[in-house]
């Protein structure tokens, strides 16, 4: 068995999450695996040099991060049109018009999942609330399933994105009394 | 009892075989039953060679066929072969109910359009959470892991998912043992609820509902697999046979 939810392009394939079925600490196992793999792969590499996207929702997305380190509690608020558009389409766009993109819009700007992952992570950090890490779940497995198109940057973005959530992860075993056969730390 | 103001819109679902069952242990009967499936015919089929158990399960009978416990229980019902609540056929046939409380049990992921607000009736709808905390999908794990605790919401639908006027709610106790939260508890607390809403309209002879606080309100969203197993895990969900 391997973790299920990173094998094909998630953009295109969308994963539902429903009715997921129980596996047992193996499904941990596996996960926690995957993602071990994903964040070594990029350590030896060189950050290149990169144009950050101009688009609306980046910017937009950017600035909802940098309120929220700040400590802007609305800064919250404001990410959440973005966790339920994702969350309904699976894909973050550039561009929306009350909330639906536009004609022009496209999809596939990694860099904005890896921003949007910065804010849910933030988010998380600030309220405790687990639709943030369930949602980052998902964008990091979206990420996971286009890894060989990122660039190295994003890999490097990805890298750092998927150390903290393993952070959490590991967090949430030990508050609920989980033990996993190969150890919960994220070393 | 006949409530002669309730009826019941159910799929072919295990919540809806929580609700019914629940209702005839109580003795608080709906007056009628519309049954929407996409073959009716496999229900009845399912019905006819039922061999009912002779001891009593837990929680419900999940085995335990829709037709099977209304024919026992003497409910009167209707099959519509159609599988959409928003379709004219079952706009067609909510209109001429003439029960004013329609106790609704959909299939996952419906949601009641505009044409069915305008029937002139009321949908109680039970929502496996507490309200308004706990919006949307799943809500039973979120809670669960943010709140060691588990609830369910009685409203009366509108349009605006889980934002109805809430008519009752209560909190449980998970299982001491082992059992299908999807498919079992899940249903048998929100059956637990629906019970609350009927005793509560016997005792006060309607139904009186207070809207949401929205400021208290977050939407949740279908959570994440190791998320869920996290939840499972920490309730004392054993390890898979053969780990």
């Amino acid at each position: 068995m391997s973790y299920k939810y990173i094998t094909e392009n998630n953009l295109y394939n969308k994963q539902t999450y429903m009715y997921a079925e129980y596996e047992g600490k193996r499904f941990l196992e596996e996960y926690l695996k995957s993602r071990k793999i994903a964040r070594g792969m990029t350590e030896f590499s060189k950050p290149e040099n990169r144009i950050e996207s101009d688009s609306m929702v980046y910017q937009d997305l950017k600035c909802i991060f940098s309120d929220i380190r700040k400590g802007d509690r609305d800064a919250v608020n404001r990410i959440k049109p973005y966790v339920k558009t994702f969350e309904v389409r699976k894909r973050l766009y550039t561009e929306y018009l009350d909330w639906k993109p536009t004609e022009k819009a496209l999809f596939e700007v990694y860099e904005i999942y890896l921003i949007f992952s910065d804010c849910l992570l933030e988010a998380y950090k600030e309220t405790n609330c687990l639709k943030y890490y369930s949602c980052l779940l998902k964008v990091d497995d979206m990420l996971l399933s286009i890894y060989p198109l990122l660039t190295l940057w994003e890999r490097e973005h990805l890298s750092a994105v998927i150390s903290e959530e393993l952070k959490i992860f590991c967090t949430l075993l030990e508050k609920h009394g989980i033990v996993l056969g190969d150890k919960n730390g994220t070393e | 009892m006949v409530l002669s103001d309730f009826a019941m819109i159910a799929a072919d679902t295990a919540r809806s075989k929580a609700y019914i069952q629940a209702m005839i242990q109580g003795e608080k009967l709906p007056a009628m039953c519309i049954i929407y499936s996409e073959n009716c015919k496999r229900m009845e089929e399912r019905a006819e060679i039922y061999e009912e158990e002779h001891y009593s399960k837990k929680y419900f009978d999940v085995d335990c066929p829709i037709i099977f416990s209304l024919r026992k229980a003497n409910i009167p019902y209707i099959l519509v072969e159609n599988k959409n609540i928003n379709s004219e056929q079952m706009a067609g046939i909510i209109g001429k109910c003439r029960e004013k409380y329609l106790i609704y049990s959909g299939y996952g992921g419906e949601i009641l359009k505009k044409p069915l607000f305008q029937l002139d009736k009321k949908f109680i709808h039970i929502h496996a959470g507490i309200l308004p905390e706990y919006r949307g999908s799943t809500t039973f794990y979120f809670s669960y892991l943010q709140e060691k605790q588990v609830g369910a919401t009685a409203i009366f639908l509108n349009e605006k998912i889980d934002c109805g006027e809430i008519i009752t709610q209560n909190t449980y106790e998970l299982p001491q043992e082992m059992v299908d939260t999807d498919y079992i508890y899940e249903p048998y607390i929100r059956s637990r609820v629906l019970m609350d809403v009927l005793n509560k309209y016997v005792k006060e002879g309607e139904l009186v509902a207070s809207s949401q606080e929205n400021e208290r309100a977050e939407d949740y969203f279908i959570i994440h697999p190791v998320l869920k197993h996290v939840a499972l895990l920490d309730m004392g969900f054993h390890e898979i046979s053969g780990e």
